[in-house]
Protein backbone atom coordinates (compact mmCIF):
# COMPACT_ATOMS: atom_id res chain seq x y z
CA UNK A 1 0.00 0.00 0.00
CA UNK A 2 1.13 3.81 -0.78
CA UNK A 3 2.48 5.19 2.33
CA UNK A 4 0.36 8.06 2.44
CA UNK A 5 -2.45 6.07 2.38
CA UNK A 6 -1.19 3.54 5.05
CA UNK A 7 -0.32 6.61 7.40
CA UNK A 8 -3.20 8.28 7.05
CA UNK A 9 -5.26 4.57 7.02
CA UNK A 10 -3.28 4.19 10.85
CA UNK A 11 -3.62 7.68 11.80
CA UNK A 12 -7.30 7.67 11.13
CA UNK A 13 -7.93 5.11 14.28
CA UNK A 14 -9.75 7.04 16.52
CA UNK A 15 -6.94 5.92 19.67
CA UNK A 16 -3.84 6.60 17.10
CA UNK A 17 -5.78 10.32 16.16
CA UNK A 18 -5.57 10.69 19.57
CA UNK A 19 -1.93 9.98 20.04
CA UNK A 20 -1.13 11.96 17.22
CA UNK A 21 -2.92 15.38 17.80
CA UNK A 22 -1.87 15.44 21.35
CA UNK A 23 1.83 15.03 20.54
CA UNK A 24 1.85 17.42 17.72
CA UNK A 25 -1.06 20.38 19.29
CA UNK A 26 1.54 21.63 21.68
CA UNK A 27 5.20 22.38 19.13
CA UNK A 28 2.27 23.81 16.96
CA UNK A 29 0.96 26.16 19.32
CA UNK A 30 4.45 27.21 20.49
CA UNK A 31 5.74 27.78 17.03
CA UNK A 32 2.64 29.70 16.19
CA UNK A 33 2.71 31.75 19.24
CA UNK A 34 6.84 32.20 19.08
CA UNK A 35 5.77 33.38 15.22
CA UNK A 36 3.30 35.50 15.90
CA UNK A 37 5.62 37.02 18.71
CA UNK A 38 8.34 38.14 16.38
CA UNK A 39 5.64 38.89 13.56
CA UNK A 40 3.82 41.34 15.81
CA UNK A 41 7.10 42.82 16.63
CA UNK A 42 7.89 43.66 13.05
CA UNK A 43 5.16 44.80 12.30
CA UNK A 44 4.13 47.47 14.97
CA UNK A 45 7.97 48.74 15.64
CA UNK A 46 10.03 47.35 12.79
CA UNK A 47 8.80 48.63 9.81
CA UNK A 48 8.76 52.13 8.87
CA UNK A 49 5.03 53.56 8.46
CA UNK A 50 3.58 53.71 5.22
CA UNK A 51 3.89 56.94 2.90
CA UNK A 52 0.12 56.99 2.25
CA UNK A 53 -1.66 55.42 5.48
CA UNK A 54 0.90 56.67 8.06
CA UNK A 55 0.75 54.44 11.08
CA UNK A 56 -3.05 52.39 10.29
CA UNK A 57 -1.42 50.03 7.56
CA UNK A 58 -0.05 48.02 10.34
CA UNK A 59 -3.53 46.58 11.34
CA UNK A 60 -3.15 45.04 7.80
CA UNK A 61 -0.76 42.69 9.25
CA UNK A 62 -3.08 41.11 10.85
CA UNK A 63 -6.20 41.76 8.31
CA UNK A 64 -4.19 39.72 5.32
CA UNK A 65 -3.33 36.72 7.02
CA UNK A 66 -6.87 36.30 8.77
CA UNK A 67 -8.68 36.96 5.44
CA UNK A 68 -6.12 34.11 3.91
CA UNK A 69 -6.78 31.84 6.23
CA UNK A 70 -11.10 32.37 6.26
CA UNK A 71 -10.62 31.40 3.03
CA UNK A 72 -8.42 28.81 2.65
CA UNK A 73 -10.29 26.89 5.84
CA UNK A 74 -13.05 26.87 3.87
CA UNK A 75 -11.51 25.28 1.62
CA UNK A 76 -9.91 22.61 3.55
CA UNK A 77 -13.24 22.06 5.26
CA UNK A 78 -14.60 21.54 1.67
CA UNK A 79 -12.35 19.15 1.09
CA UNK A 80 -12.60 17.60 3.90
CA UNK A 81 -16.16 17.09 3.73
CA UNK A 82 -15.87 15.69 -0.13
CA UNK A 83 -13.93 12.78 1.54
CA UNK A 84 -16.11 12.30 4.53
CA UNK A 85 -19.04 12.02 2.28
CA UNK A 86 -17.84 9.67 -0.47
CA UNK A 87 -15.29 7.28 1.24
CA UNK A 88 -17.01 7.63 4.92
CA UNK A 89 -13.69 8.38 6.37
CA UNK A 90 -14.97 9.87 10.39
CA UNK A 91 -11.24 11.35 10.76
CA UNK A 92 -12.37 13.98 7.76
CA UNK A 93 -15.92 14.49 9.35
CA UNK A 94 -14.38 15.63 12.79
CA UNK A 95 -11.67 17.32 11.07
CA UNK A 96 -14.14 19.26 9.00
CA UNK A 97 -16.23 20.32 12.05
CA UNK A 98 -13.46 21.22 13.81
CA UNK A 99 -12.16 23.49 11.18
CA UNK A 100 -15.90 25.58 10.74
CA UNK A 101 -14.98 27.36 14.63
CA UNK A 102 -11.38 28.39 13.44
CA UNK A 103 -12.69 29.18 10.06
CA UNK A 104 -15.19 31.49 11.58
CA UNK A 105 -12.55 32.96 14.10
CA UNK A 106 -10.43 34.38 11.77
CA UNK A 107 -13.49 35.31 9.25
CA UNK A 108 -14.78 37.56 12.06
CA UNK A 109 -11.05 38.76 12.65
CA UNK A 110 -10.43 39.67 8.74
CA UNK A 111 -13.80 41.67 9.92
CA UNK A 112 -13.23 43.52 12.36
CA UNK A 113 -9.93 44.62 12.07
CA UNK A 114 -10.69 45.53 8.33
CA UNK A 115 -13.66 47.41 9.51
CA UNK A 116 -11.03 49.18 12.22
CA UNK A 117 -8.83 49.98 9.54
CA UNK A 118 -11.32 50.88 7.01
CA UNK A 119 -13.01 53.88 9.85
CA UNK A 120 -9.43 55.82 9.72
CA UNK A 121 -8.84 55.02 6.31
CA UNK A 122 -12.01 55.25 4.49
CA UNK A 123 -14.24 57.04 7.01
CA UNK A 124 -16.05 54.55 7.66
CA UNK A 125 -16.16 51.40 9.85
CA UNK A 126 -18.08 49.62 7.14
CA UNK A 127 -19.68 49.88 3.67
CA UNK A 128 -21.86 47.31 1.66
CA UNK A 129 -18.74 46.57 -0.72
CA UNK A 130 -18.78 43.37 -2.67
CA UNK A 131 -15.70 41.80 -1.00
CA UNK A 132 -17.09 43.20 2.86
CA UNK A 133 -20.58 41.67 1.93
CA UNK A 134 -18.74 38.48 0.65
CA UNK A 135 -16.71 37.78 3.03
CA UNK A 136 -19.83 38.74 5.66
CA UNK A 137 -21.72 36.16 4.15
CA UNK A 138 -18.71 33.49 4.77
CA UNK A 139 -19.44 34.23 7.93
CA UNK A 140 -22.72 33.42 8.16
CA UNK A 141 -21.69 30.23 6.41
CA UNK A 142 -19.17 29.43 8.95
CA UNK A 143 -22.16 29.73 11.32
CA UNK A 144 -24.45 27.80 9.60
CA UNK A 145 -21.84 24.93 9.70
CA UNK A 146 -21.46 24.97 13.23
CA UNK A 147 -25.33 25.28 13.55
CA UNK A 148 -26.22 23.03 11.61
CA UNK A 149 -23.61 20.23 13.23
CA UNK A 150 -24.69 21.12 16.52
CA UNK A 151 -28.39 21.06 15.55
CA UNK A 152 -28.71 17.13 15.07
CA UNK A 153 -27.95 14.91 17.35
CA UNK A 154 -26.57 12.00 15.18
CA UNK A 155 -23.52 12.91 14.87
CA UNK A 156 -22.38 10.85 12.00
CA UNK A 157 -25.50 12.72 10.09
CA UNK A 158 -24.81 16.21 11.50
CA UNK A 159 -21.29 15.72 10.02
CA UNK A 160 -22.79 14.94 6.66
CA UNK A 161 -25.43 17.81 6.60
CA UNK A 162 -23.20 20.16 7.58
CA UNK A 163 -20.34 19.03 5.22
CA UNK A 164 -22.92 19.39 2.29
CA UNK A 165 -23.36 22.97 3.43
CA UNK A 166 -19.43 23.27 3.33
CA UNK A 167 -18.90 21.89 -0.24
CA UNK A 168 -22.10 24.15 -1.21
CA UNK A 169 -20.85 27.53 0.34
CA UNK A 170 -17.55 26.79 -1.64
CA UNK A 171 -18.66 28.61 -3.95
CA UNK A 172 -18.81 32.31 -2.04
CA UNK A 173 -14.88 31.51 -1.96
CA UNK A 174 -13.77 32.41 -5.70
CA UNK A 175 -16.58 35.18 -4.92
CA UNK A 176 -14.79 36.57 -1.72
CA UNK A 177 -11.38 36.58 -3.64
CA UNK A 178 -12.38 37.79 -6.58
CA UNK A 179 -14.79 40.40 -6.10
CA UNK A 180 -12.05 43.64 -6.14
CA UNK A 181 -11.52 42.45 -9.90
CA UNK A 182 -14.95 41.42 -11.17
CA UNK A 183 -16.99 44.24 -9.46
CA UNK A 184 -16.19 48.04 -8.55
CA UNK A 185 -14.82 48.05 -5.34
CA UNK A 186 -13.99 50.39 -2.61
CA UNK A 187 -11.24 48.02 -1.38
CA UNK A 188 -7.67 47.74 -3.08
CA UNK A 189 -7.07 45.55 -5.41
CA UNK A 190 -4.47 42.67 -5.28
CA UNK A 191 -1.30 43.80 -3.43
CA UNK A 192 0.76 40.56 -2.47
CA UNK A 193 0.60 38.02 -5.00
CA UNK A 194 2.29 34.27 -4.58
CA UNK A 195 3.99 34.44 -8.18
CA UNK A 196 5.03 37.45 -9.54
CA UNK A 197 6.24 40.80 -7.85
CA UNK A 198 4.57 42.00 -5.12
CA UNK A 199 2.89 45.95 -4.79
CA UNK A 200 4.43 45.79 -1.46
CA UNK A 201 8.03 46.98 -0.43
CA UNK A 202 10.02 44.13 0.50
CA UNK A 203 11.16 46.25 4.12
CA UNK A 204 7.57 45.66 5.04
CA UNK A 205 7.05 42.45 3.84
CA UNK A 206 8.95 40.21 6.24
CA UNK A 207 6.52 40.37 9.48
CA UNK A 208 3.73 39.16 6.97
CA UNK A 209 5.18 36.40 5.90
CA UNK A 210 6.26 35.74 9.53
CA UNK A 211 2.26 36.05 10.55
CA UNK A 212 1.05 33.90 7.75
CA UNK A 213 3.51 31.27 8.62
CA UNK A 214 2.19 31.70 12.32
CA UNK A 215 -1.63 31.61 11.90
CA UNK A 216 -1.54 28.44 9.71
CA UNK A 217 0.66 26.73 12.52
CA UNK A 218 -2.02 27.90 14.64
CA UNK A 219 -4.41 26.81 12.88
CA UNK A 220 -2.63 23.28 12.91
CA UNK A 221 -2.52 23.52 16.72
CA UNK A 222 -6.25 24.31 16.87
CA UNK A 223 -7.61 22.14 14.78
CA UNK A 224 -6.06 19.19 16.15
CA UNK A 225 -7.41 20.07 19.72
CA UNK A 226 -11.21 20.68 18.50
CA UNK A 227 -10.85 17.48 16.32
CA UNK A 228 -9.68 15.21 19.83
CA UNK A 229 -12.09 17.02 21.76
CA UNK A 230 -15.03 15.68 18.84
CA UNK A 231 -12.83 12.41 18.42
CA UNK A 232 -13.48 11.81 22.57
CA UNK A 233 -16.92 12.78 22.66
CA UNK A 234 -18.11 10.18 19.89
CA UNK A 235 -15.60 7.65 21.64
CA UNK A 236 -16.34 8.06 25.18
CA UNK A 237 -17.74 4.55 25.61
CA UNK A 238 -15.01 2.89 24.16
CA UNK A 239 -12.54 0.54 25.31
CA UNK A 240 -9.71 2.54 24.58
CA UNK A 241 -11.39 5.79 25.53
CA UNK A 242 -12.29 4.47 29.09
CA UNK A 243 -8.63 2.73 29.09
CA UNK A 244 -6.81 6.34 28.65
CA UNK A 245 -8.92 8.47 30.76
CA UNK A 246 -11.10 6.83 32.92
CA UNK A 247 -10.26 6.41 36.31
CA UNK A 248 -9.30 2.22 36.67
CA UNK A 249 -6.38 2.17 34.17
CA UNK B 1 -8.48 59.46 17.98
CA UNK B 2 -5.38 58.73 16.52
CA UNK B 3 -4.21 56.15 14.27
CA UNK B 4 -2.24 53.99 17.18
CA UNK B 5 -5.91 54.11 18.98
CA UNK B 6 -7.26 52.45 16.19
CA UNK B 7 -4.14 49.44 15.83
CA UNK B 8 -4.26 49.24 19.53
CA UNK B 9 -8.71 48.43 19.04
CA UNK B 10 -7.46 45.87 16.35
CA UNK B 11 -4.76 44.02 17.97
CA UNK B 12 -6.51 43.82 21.08
CA UNK B 13 -9.96 42.01 19.57
CA UNK B 14 -7.28 39.75 17.55
CA UNK B 15 -5.63 38.77 20.44
CA UNK B 16 -9.07 37.88 22.80
CA UNK B 17 -10.44 36.09 19.79
CA UNK B 18 -6.99 34.04 19.24
CA UNK B 19 -6.50 33.65 23.56
CA UNK B 20 -10.82 31.93 23.12
CA UNK B 21 -9.83 30.15 20.47
CA UNK B 22 -6.68 28.61 22.70
CA UNK B 23 -8.33 28.22 25.77
CA UNK B 24 -12.25 27.43 24.83
CA UNK B 25 -10.97 23.61 23.12
CA UNK B 26 -8.79 22.95 26.39
CA UNK B 27 -11.95 24.01 28.43
CA UNK B 28 -14.16 21.41 26.28
CA UNK B 29 -11.35 18.47 26.45
CA UNK B 30 -11.53 18.86 30.06
CA UNK B 31 -15.28 18.38 29.70
CA UNK B 32 -14.65 15.25 27.40
CA UNK B 33 -12.60 13.73 29.74
CA UNK B 34 -14.54 14.42 32.80
CA UNK B 35 -17.91 13.02 30.74
CA UNK B 36 -15.37 9.64 30.09
CA UNK B 37 -15.01 9.21 34.04
CA UNK B 38 -18.49 10.41 34.41
CA UNK B 39 -19.56 6.82 32.25
CA UNK B 40 -16.94 4.69 33.55
CA UNK B 41 -18.15 5.53 36.78
CA UNK B 42 -22.06 4.85 35.85
CA UNK B 43 -21.45 1.51 34.19
CA UNK B 44 -18.24 0.78 32.24
CA UNK B 45 -18.05 0.39 27.99
CA UNK B 46 -21.93 0.06 25.96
Amino acid sequence: MNKIILWFNQTGSPPRFDDFATRWAGPSFLAAMVLMAIGIYGALWAVPADYKQGDSFRILYIHVPAAWMSLSIFVIMAIQSVIALVWRIKLCELLAMASAPIGALFTAVTLISGAVWGKPTWGTWWTWDPRLTSELVLLFLYLGVIGLYAAIDDRRAAARAAGFLAIVGVVNVPIVHFAVTWWNTLHQGETIRLIGPSKMDSSMMWPLLVLLAATKLWYIGSLLVRARVLNLQQESRKQWALERYGEVK
Amino acid sequence: MNHWNYILMAYGAFAVLMLWDYAAPRRALGQAMRAIRLKQRRGGPA
